[in-house]
């Protein structure tokens, strides 16, 4: 055993020696490297963990947000296409009611001006009347004024006679 | 309390009678004086008429007025009086306008209306209608 020792070069008190140095070696690298090591490794591991917890609870809440907004969306869009049913219903309603009133204002001025026409026609037809009467009024007039009185009171007088019999 | 014209008149005719012609101008006075006190003044002509046709009622006249387009022939009083068979009291009034015949108010109520400008306003209302 010592020859085959020997053979391979080895000095037990060397192996010794080193392996007490590997040993304080180990203990200080435990100590002083493998702890810091480890617990930054930990550390390290905690927070990819978290990471990823974070990663698939931000996706989870993208996937929720896109169904709300695909929600809001479709209520939007059906709250639009409904608003746009009623502007159309109600502009329609209204067009109805213009259409209407026009035509009620047209029915009133055509109402007004015919009853303008007749008023200014009866008024033209009792004009044309009045001046007719005045000018026949003035010839009978003035042929009345040229005759003999007594020949153009004389069947008046005889009436009023007649009259005044059963006047008292 | 108010008084009608009649009340008035008949009240008048109270003071007159009897009196000489001062007294009778004195009491119309004092009447016209009362009558405007008590702001009948414009009642004074109606009071009037009422006297005249009181006064000529009594005296058995009645009151006839013709109205005729120009100065009234000769005839024509005596004709109404034949007519009317009464004592009258004439008022003549004159009235181109009347354009022909007569008009004839026996005591302001009586009206025969004979008159050319009547039977024109006749033609020409039935005209109209």
């Amino acid at each position: 055993m010592q020859e085959l020792i020997h053979n391979f070069g080895i000095d037990p008190k060397l192996l010794l020696a080193q392996a007490i140095n590997f040993f304080i070696l180990l203990v200080i690298l435990k100590k002083f490297a493998y702890k810091p090591i480890l617990k930054a490794l930990q550390e390290r591991k905690e927070e990819i963990k978290k990471g990823i917890d974070y990663t698939a609870k931000a996706e989870e809440k993208l996937a929720s947000i896109e169904g709300l907004k695909e929600k809001t969306l479709a209520d939007a869009r059906k709250e639009s296409l409904s608003l746009m049913i009623n502007a159309e219903k109600k502009g329609e309603e209204r067009k109805e009611e213009i259409i209407k009133e026009a035509d009620k204002k047209v029915e009133s001025i055509v109402q007004n001006a015919k009853k303008t026409i007749a008023e200014q026609k009866l008024q033209m037809s009792k004009d044309i009347r009045k001046e007719a009467e005045t000018m026949v009024r003035m010839g009978l007039e003035k042929t009345l004024g040229k005759m003999p009185a007594s020949e153009r009171d004389k069947k008046l007088i005889q009436e009023a006679m007649k009259e005044l019999k059963t006047a008292i | 309390m108010k008084y009608s014209n009649k009340q008035y008149a008949q009240a008048l005719q109270g003071a007159l009678t009897g009196k000489d012609e001062k007294k009778q101008k004195a009491v119309l006075k004092r009447f016209v004086q009362k009558l405007h006190q008590q702001r009948g003044i414009y009642r004074l002509n109606l009071i009037l008429k009422e006297y005249e046709k009181k006064y000529l009622q009594e005296k058995g006249f009645i009151k006839v007025q013709l109205e005729y387009p120009e100065q009234l022939p000769a005839g024509i009083k005596k004709e109404v009086e034949k007519e009317l068979k009464h004592k009258i009291y004439f008022l003549e009034k004159t009235n181109p306008k009347l354009l022909g015949g007569i008009k004839i108010l026996i005591n302001d109520e009586i009206l025969v209306d004979a008159t050319a400008k009547r039977q024109l306003d006749k033609i020409f209302s039935s005209f109209k209608q």
